[in-house]
């Protein structure tokens, strides 16, 4: 269980982002998590709305997309799921091939309104 | 609203100081391995048993991973290795900082192999990169020969398994039929080798598989 000390970057990355882009709000965070990675999104999400107290990311919603471990067989190039198969094929029994998804762990983007949205709103 | 692509890796700060890490092994020639199993598998004792052989022909220093206590360090300073302990005070793995920071403790010149015995841990371990050339399991025959199925990320990361305990073959249910069918299908470039660190049997071949290792600045040699 390490989901805080990745929350705590998650939130570094997502003010910094929010700061440079002159975001006064955050809303929507969006996450890709490959399944090697093995984040468990519920202790993520535990993690964020603890660490993000307080910052321009509190109260934003988390979007976690999790990607299948995706093996590429070496042969016949058939794409199947690591997590069922591990490296062999069920298409042609190969042994081998390459992971080709499963290892991502990144922000994807993030929504919110920016200071000029939120003065043109009021104004 | 308005909607900004970021696309910036949650692990970066890892992995930033990892490359740079990397680069310096690199530069100093030192190959490194990241030691990893469930507590009690038998990481020390198997550096317990190779180190003496290592040591007398490369110069070894180890950097031991727990959440408490300096015993592991204190076993391997017997032996006259340097070693750094790390006490990460509750955190389930070693990271990149961590290293960094226990490298200040280490002399890196003329240093041949470096070897980071990571906290007793299946799976959070796995996530995190070192800057090693390559990650080792070990997994005991006490544990069960389902383990590499059920604790897969870590058999798919590493390039070398050790099934340790195999004195307790006779005693145990573990089927080597089935570890090394599932092992295999995880990840069928894994080197596999069984051992014993109470009997001291193949060993030999896993200190073998580590000098090709250093030999070849960290590659493996599958010739």
């Amino acid at each position: 269980m390490h989901e805080l000390a990745l929350a705590q970057s998650l939130v570094e990355i997502v003010c910094e982002a929010a700061q440079a882009n002159n975001f006064c709000k955050v809303t929507t965070i969006a996450v890709v998590s490959g399944e090697l990675v093995g984040v468990v999104p519920d202790a993520l999400e535990f993690g964020f709305e603890v660490l993000s107290q307080d910052t321009l990311a509190q109260g934003a919603k988390l979007e976690i997309r999790q990607l299948a471990a995706t093996i590429k067989c070496s042969s016949c190039g058939f794409e199947y799921p690591w997590q069922t198969y591990g490296y062999l094929c069920p298409q042609c029994s190969k042994l081998g091939g390459e992971m080709i998804q499963g290892n991502e762990f990144y922000v994807d983007y993030i929504e919110g309104e920016t200071k000029e949205e939120k003065e043109n709103d009021s104004g | 609203m308005t909607q900004v692509k970021i696309e910036k890796s949650i692990l970066q700060a890892n992995e930033d100081i990892a490359r740079e890490l990397r680069s310096k092994f690199k530069d100093e020639n030192i190959t490194v391995i990241n030691l990893i199993s469930s507590p009690g598998a038998g990481k020390t004792t198997i550096l317990e048993k190779t180190l003496p052989e290592l040591s007398s022909k490369y110069k070894v220093a180890v950097i031991e991973g727990d959440v408490l206590t300096s015993r592991d360090a204190e076993r391997i300073a017997k032996l006259q290795v340097p070693v750094v302990q790390i006490e990460t005070k509750g955190a389930c793995h070693l990271d990149a900082k961590m290293i960094k920071k226990a490298l200040e403790e280490l002399d890196l010149e003329g240093l041949d192999l470096l070897i980071i015995e990571n906290v007793g841990n299946l799976v959070c371990p796995a996530t995190f990169d070192l800057a090693e050339d390559a990650k080792v399991v070990i997994l005991s025959v006490a544990e069960g020969s389902d383990k590499p199925a059920k604790y897969p990320t870590i058999f798919t990361r590493a390039k070398a398994c050790l099934l340790n305990k195999i004195d307790l073959l006779p005693y145990s249910n573990f089927s080597l039929e089935d570890y090394y069918r599932d092992v295999k299908q995880i990840n069928p470039k894994l080197q596999t080798f069984e051992v014993s660190a109470f009997t001291g049997e193949g060993l030999e071949t896993f200190v073998e598989w580590l000098e090709g290792l250093v030999a070849n600045g960290g590659q493996e040699n599958r010739n």
